[in-house]
């Protein structure tokens, strides 16, 4: 299993960065876990890669699962109406 | 590519700042009771974009302090909140205290949160009182009225349609942000389109590809709605409409859209209220502040006009050189006054080039003067004395390095007219003097320098409590003449204050002589002027430029130097029989009763092959600091105007150098620093 852990403050001067990472991720083949935990602002770039990722590993039959993903987060994915289709939706039960 | 968003830090605070400004400028002139619907939109506009760009780049205490402000203006601009000096007040303090925060952040410095929660605290009080008055208005008008409330025809329900372009994102602008805002104005629901969105490997990671359909619903107006989105109007394409009607449902037949709607009400864009953590507050003066909020960015706005005017001038110049090329390949003795010909149009194109380009350094004082009209609001209302200020000349340009060298002086001399010039409005109307008091701003080019003046009208410098205190100290000889310029003179002199009283506006006795410091070390000088019961008037005379100098050139063994030709009184030949040696060591001349200190130049810079003997070389009087020394040289060559390089970037700092020029033969020729040579010479 592949895990991408999220940084506390992911602003869109990270969205290179994390770009390259997530597209070493994908090409492990293995089921992908984003760690969201220590999320306190996140930038609607860096959601919308997420999402790329989560749309792409689909395609290619891979499980994609969030963990611990911080209020901050959700509330981010939320705001932009991607939390579903990011896999965050249920995240606001827990 | 990285987006580095510090380059785009910088400029939002330049242009908050500059916000602040318009806000200081607009609540200044805005009447208490009056509704002036253009000048509250201007501030409140201001207020908006310093609250998006502050979010932007996550100052989330700039934020929350200009959202009060926002609230506020917003509720005064819709007519819900009447217009009190106690608003204007407040805002204006807080315009303060933002400015404070703006410059701690771009300093990395601590914020002073104690003082903005406090504001903060009083801006939401003034809502509240406000917001109560009126809604137990609306209670009175409507008694008990169980059925809904009639639709207002303005404000409704929106229906937003945002699709950014793809490079909305890379000037820092966040739509998590945007969409942020817009959930503090009602019931908002989201319904993002992703089908742009290509393979993860085909994504510029910066490049935006979604777009959003939102609704909200709640009593916001249309205006409000498209603040949230005047940050970036230009960045994609938007549309507002009302959701009352039945909207034309937009057809996006295979588009996957986000099924539900998710919803983010406003209560949950508190939760992240600041854990604030307290600092010791440091007391720093807001004249300081704001000085340093002008003074240290490193940039300036340069009117179009004036790039194109360089442009155009470099045309010429390509146009000449390629003429004087052509004249080179066969030149023959009879084109020879085409040659001078084009050499002259190469010169005037050199000059003017010279011009322009420095002008692109000019701003106009009005950039200095602005500040005044609030100190003369805050200082006057605290006397208690009535003021109008008058200014005149304030697109008058001065090179951007002087204005920040003279913001804090005439800070001062203003201050010192509020305070010791005018008088009292009782104290005016008993020397049969209109009740308000005038303070005079004037700023002009004269013989290529820049004048400034700060004028009253009050009650003039007391010329006999000058002259004892003159006599009491010491300064002045008891039993001589002395005319009023000498006597005036004095309140330049350090710890020397006639003021009765030391208010916190002025009197302490520390500011004129660094007011004067100040200003000379731009290389100006100021003058006083005053009338007993008239007034009193400061002239401040400046260089129109640091970057070039008028000097005088030198030789000095092989080399040549330059004295700055303001430095210079005159030049001597001394003969032996003048010149007398103190302590054996240091030589002096004795000239028109006084002794003036030789300092031979070639000893300090050792020179090689220079002129050693007193009498065969030239003794330059200069003046520097109010001493005098004369400079031994073996000759004086020409003047011209010298473009100043700086030595210590190239080289290195050396004592008694300010700064070195590339003379006409290629060479480089060393610019003496006057003061640095005094004191050197002070201290041998």
């Amino acid at each position: 299993m592949a895990t991408i852990e999220c940084q506390a403050e992911w602003d869109i001067a990270a969205a290179s960065t994390l770009h390259q990472q997530l597209l070493s991720a994908l090409q492990t083949g293995e089921p992908l876990e984003i760690d969201g935990q220590a999320v306190r602002k996140i930038h609607a770039a860096v959601l919308q890669l997420f999402l790329s990722l989560t749309n792409e590993a689909q395609s290619l039959g891979l499980p994609v699962r969030w963990r611990n993903p911080s209020p901050a987060l959700v509330e981010s994915a939320r705001l932009l109406g991607l939390a579903d289709p990011l896999g965050l939706g249920e995240a606001d039960s827990v | 590519m990285a987006i580095d968003i510090g380059q785009f830090v910088q400029t939002f605070f330049d242009e908050s700042l500059e916000g602040l400004d318009i806000m200081e400028a607009g609540l200044l002139a805005l009447p208490p009771g009056a509704a002036d619907l253009e000048k509250i939109n201007t501030i409140f506009r201001a207020a908006h974009s310093i609250k998006g760009g502050s979010g932007t780049f996550g100052f989330s205490e700039v934020t929350n302090f200009t959202h009060a402000m926002e609230t506020l203006l917003d509720k005064m601009r819709e007519g819900r909140l009447v217009v009190t000096s106690e608003a204007v007040n407040t805002l204006l303090e807080s315009v303060d205290c933002l400015r404070e925060m703006l410059v701690s952040l771009r300093e990395q410095a601590a914020i002073d949160e104690t003082q903005a929660e406090n504001l903060r605290a009083r801006l939401l009080r003034l809502l509240e009182q406000k917001e109560t008055a009126t809604s137990q208005a609306t209670k009175a008008e409507k008694p008990s009225a169980p059925s809904p409330p009639p639709p207002s025809p303005e404000t409704t329900d929106w229906r937003i349609e945002f699709l950014p372009h793809a490079q909305l994102m890379h000037s820092g602008n966040d739509p998590v942000r945007i969409f942020r805002e817009l959930s503090t104005l009602g019931k908002l629901a989201v319904r993002a389109d992703y089908h742009r969105l290509p393979r993860l490997a085909d994504m510029n990671p910066e490049d935006c590809y979604l777009s959003w359909e939102l609704e909200l619903r709640g009593d916001a107006s249309r205006e409000a709605v498209a603040e949230v989105f005047a940050w970036v109007e230009d960045e994609c394409d938007l549309r507002i409409e009302p959701l009352a009607g039945p909207a034309a449902p937009e057809t996006q037949a295979s588009t996957p859209s986000a099924a539900p709607e998710t919803q983010a009400s406003s209560e949950e864009t508190h939760q992240g209220e600041l854990v604030l953590e307290r600092r010791k507050s440091n007391d720093r003066r807001k004249g300081d502040r704001r000085a340093s909020a002008a003074a240290d960015s490193g940039s300036i706005r340069v009117n179009i006009d004036k790039v194109d005017a360089v442009i155009n001038l470099v045309g010429e110049l390509v146009t000449t050189q390629s003429m004087l090329s052509a004249l080179g390949t066969d030149f023959e003795m009879n084109r020879l006054d085409k040659l001078h010909e084009a050499l002259d149009q190469l010169d005037r194109n050199t000059r003017d080039l010279q011009e322009h380009v420095m002008r692109i350094r000019m701003l106009p004082v009005s950039s200095v003067f602005s500040r005044f009209a609030r100190i003369v609001h805050d200082v006057g209302g605290k006397l208690g004395k009535q003021v109008e200020l008058i200014i005149n000349g304030e697109q008058t340009e001065i090179d951007k390095t002087v204005i920040e060298k003279i913001g804090d002086p005439l800070v001062h001399l203003v201050r010192n007219s509020l305070d010791h010039g005018l008088e009292p409005p009782e104290e005016r109307i008993q020397q049969g003097k209109p009740e308000t008091g005038n303070i005079m701003l004037d700023a002009y080019h004269k013989s290529g320098s820049i004048f400034i003046e700060v004028g009253d009208d009050g009650r003039g410098l007391d010329r006999d409590a000058l002259l004892r205190k003159g006599l009491e100290n010491g300064l002045l000889k008891p039993g001589e003449d002395y005319s009023d310029e000498q006597i005036y003179e004095l309140i330049f002199h350090p710890g020397l204050s006639t003021a009765k009283q030391i208010s916190d506006v002025s009197g302490r006795g520390v500011g004129m002589d660094v007011v004067r410091r100040n200003i000379q070390d731009v290389g100006g000088n100021i003058q006083i002027a005053s009338e007993r019961g008239r007034g009193t008037k400061i002239t401040i005379c400046l260089p129109l430029t640091l970057a070039i100098l008028d000097g005088q050139l030198v030789t000095i063994g092989q080399d040549c130097y330059i004295i700055p030709l303001l430095s210079i009184i005159e030049s001597v030949q001394a003969r032996n029989e003048m010149v007398n040696r103190v302590a054996g060591k240091n030589e002096v001349l004795r000239f028109r009763g006084e002794h003036l200190p030789i300092l031979r130049l070639y000893e300090l810079f050792g020179a090689q092959g220079a002129q050693t003997d007193l009498e065969k070389g030239l003794l330059v009087v200069v003046e520097a600091d109010g001493r005098q020394v004369g400079l031994f040289v073996d000759d004086l060559l020409g003047q011209q105007q010298i473009s100043i390089k700086s030595l210590e970037k190239n080289f290195r700092r050396v004592p008694g150098v300010a700064g070195a020029t590339i003379l006409g033969d290629g060479r480089v020729g060393l610019i003496l620093d006057i003061s640095g040579l005094i004191r050197i010479n002070h201290a041998i």
